[in-house]
């Protein structure tokens, strides 16, 4: 018979040998989702399908439909809504770009004229600032970041083909597979954290879930409410600074800042009068009030709540690593470590 | 039709554990679909022989035995005095049912693998899960832990009433 401290030694050994098999395979995979590219976007997007579907699936599959018939229902009825909605609206849409495309060059103009204005009143005002050109800089800035956008155009708009049209996929199989498809790594895990494991992922999951289906009906909101707020008032380009608005809401903090600089350009550039322009300051404020007030505490609530100061932080380097992608998903991601660092740390405690 | 195309696309060999689970005085009242449910939410694991199942004040679920021997123990698996059995379970029996509704039940004791075995887990997210989306489901299972727990109450309570007569 063997003794009872060798037992306890091999199974150590072998606890060990699991947990780094374990880590491995599953550090090889997100790995794998950073460098394949166009992946973790796929994923991301069929994540994001999945996470707004998921509730009408349930709730049919609660009345007794069986989720072999719920999910291809919602799913065709989600893309066929999709779909009609964009054909109805694309006539607006295209006009209004068109629209756009016709009168940027004018645009330009006329905010590097309104710079070179202010500049000269800087100038005349501090007699230090006299070799800068803000207006040259401005046109140099613009002029640089349209050829970049124009020749990145047809490798991104392939690559947003694939991704569209392998994020429903994906999204398919996710939500076919009820119980989601990491489900597939649990034999992995070893039995001594096992159980810490399986909470985790279901509080991370839980979290996700939450912050995206808020988050998304979060700006469906703010750019209906700016978009109808300035088609109201006559603005031009009403539905393409309401969905510009509606966008950048999804960064916090900065994104609203950023969401009305365009409608403020437009609003110089046809000079418009100052209660005009208050009024649309006021349509910004109004939507940023209802957002903070009402929208986020009732929709996102249920979220770790992160110091504001973290926030930006937060916002800051996730822009530095993954850009305008990472300026969104980096809350989550950092709400999702936290919560495994607080459970890991928990658990060795518990366990010296 | 779409029914069997998918169920030979995501095809699960359990063979043998469904009676287990069936037997399981916790899933007694689920309908044929409930348990089918059940079985895909249900991990299969495998411990080798003197592994800890779950140590005192860990423990977040019920596991059913499906293959070996677990002994519940007395102790701490860490102290150097020999922990006490309290009882050993077979094929078939299920343990830790208290840790679905209360996280840290068995305070003071814990589950040794004796031998290899093959155990079937029940855990609180799986049952959060059930209540979430099958609510009337979650209900017959904690229906069954609270009669579970009554029983133990009342078996509790003779015992109580048998040592100190008087009161």
């Amino acid at each position: 018979m063997i003794s009872s401290t060798e037992k306890s030694k091999r199974i150590r050994r072998l606890n060990f040998f699991r947990l780094g098999f374990f880590l491995l395979i599953f550090s090889s995979l997100v790995a794998a989702l950073f460098i394949i590219k166009g992946l973790f976007i796929t994923l991301l997007l069929a994540f994001i399908i999945s996470f707004i579907l998921l509730p009408p699936v349930n709730l049919l599959c609660q009345w007794g439909l069986s989720r072999s018939w719920a999910v291809p229902l919602i799913f065709f009825s989600f893309l066929g809504s999709l779909g009609a909605v964009l054909f109805w609206s694309l006539p607006f849409l295209s006009k209004q770009f068109n629209k756009l495309q016709e009168e940027f060059p004018t645009y330009i103009e006329q905010i590097s004229i309104l710079i070179g204005n202010w500049q000269n009143h800087l100038t005349s005002n501090f007699f230090f600032l006299t070799d800068f050109n803000l207006s040259e800089r401005f046109i140099q800035i613009v002029s640089s970041l349209g050829t970049a956008f124009l020749e990145d155009l047809p490798s991104t708009l392939t690559q947003s083909f694939t991704i569209l049209l392998l994020a429903p996929f994906f999204a398919f199989f996710m939500m076919k597979s009820r119980l989601g498809l990491t489900r597939n790594l649990y034999p992995l895990v070893p039995n001594h954290v096992f159980e810490m494991f399986l909470s985790l992922h279901y509080k991370i999951n839980k979290q996700i879930g939450v912050f995206i289906r808020g988050r998304i009906l979060e700006a469906a909101i703010v750019g209906l409410i700016v978009g109808t707020g300035l088609v109201i008032l006559d603005f031009p380009f009403a539905i393409l600074l309401g969905i510009f608005a509606s966008l950048t809401n999804l960064v916090p903090y900065i994104g609203p800042m950023i969401g009305s600089i365009p409608v403020l350009l437009v609003a110089l550039v046809n000079d418009y009068e100052t209660g005009q322009i208050l009024l649309v300051l006021g349509l910004f404020f109004f939507t940023q009030v209802i957002d903070s007030m009402v929208l986020v505490p009732v929709l996102l609530a249920r979220i770790v709540n992160l110091h504001p100061l973290t926030v930006i932080v937060i916002i800051i380097a996730g822009a530095q690593f993954m850009g305008i992608i990472g300026m969104i998903i980096s809350i989550p991601l950092v709400n999702a470590l936290k919560v495994s660092i607080m459970a890991v740390y928990q658990h060795i405690t518990e366990n010296i | 039709m779409l029914e069997i195309f998918f169920d030979n696309f995501f095809k699960k060999e359990n063979t043998g554990e469904l009676k287990f689970i069936t037997n399981c005085p916790l899933f007694s009242k689920l309908t044929k679909k409930e348990i089918s449910f059940l079985r895909s939410l249900l991990h299969q694991r495998i411990y080798a022989d003197g592994e800890i199942v779950f140590k005192p004040s860990s423990g977040m679920g019920v596991y059913i035995l499906l293959k070996g021997r677990i002994n519940i123990l007395q102790g701490s698996p860490a102290s150097q005095e020999e922990p006490s059995l309290i009882s050993s379970l077979k094929e078939g029996d299920f343990f830790g049912e208290l840790a679905l509704v209360h996280k840290g039940a068995y305070r003071n004791m814990f589950a040794q693998s004796a031998g290899d075995s093959k155990l079937l887990g029940f855990f609180q997210p799986d049952l959060q899960l059930v209540l979430e989306n099958y609510p009337l489901m979650g209900i017959k299972i904690l229906k069954k832990i609270c009669e579970i727990l009554s029983h133990r109450l009342q078996k509790a309570e003779q015992k109580f009433l048998q040592a100190y007569p008087s009161q």
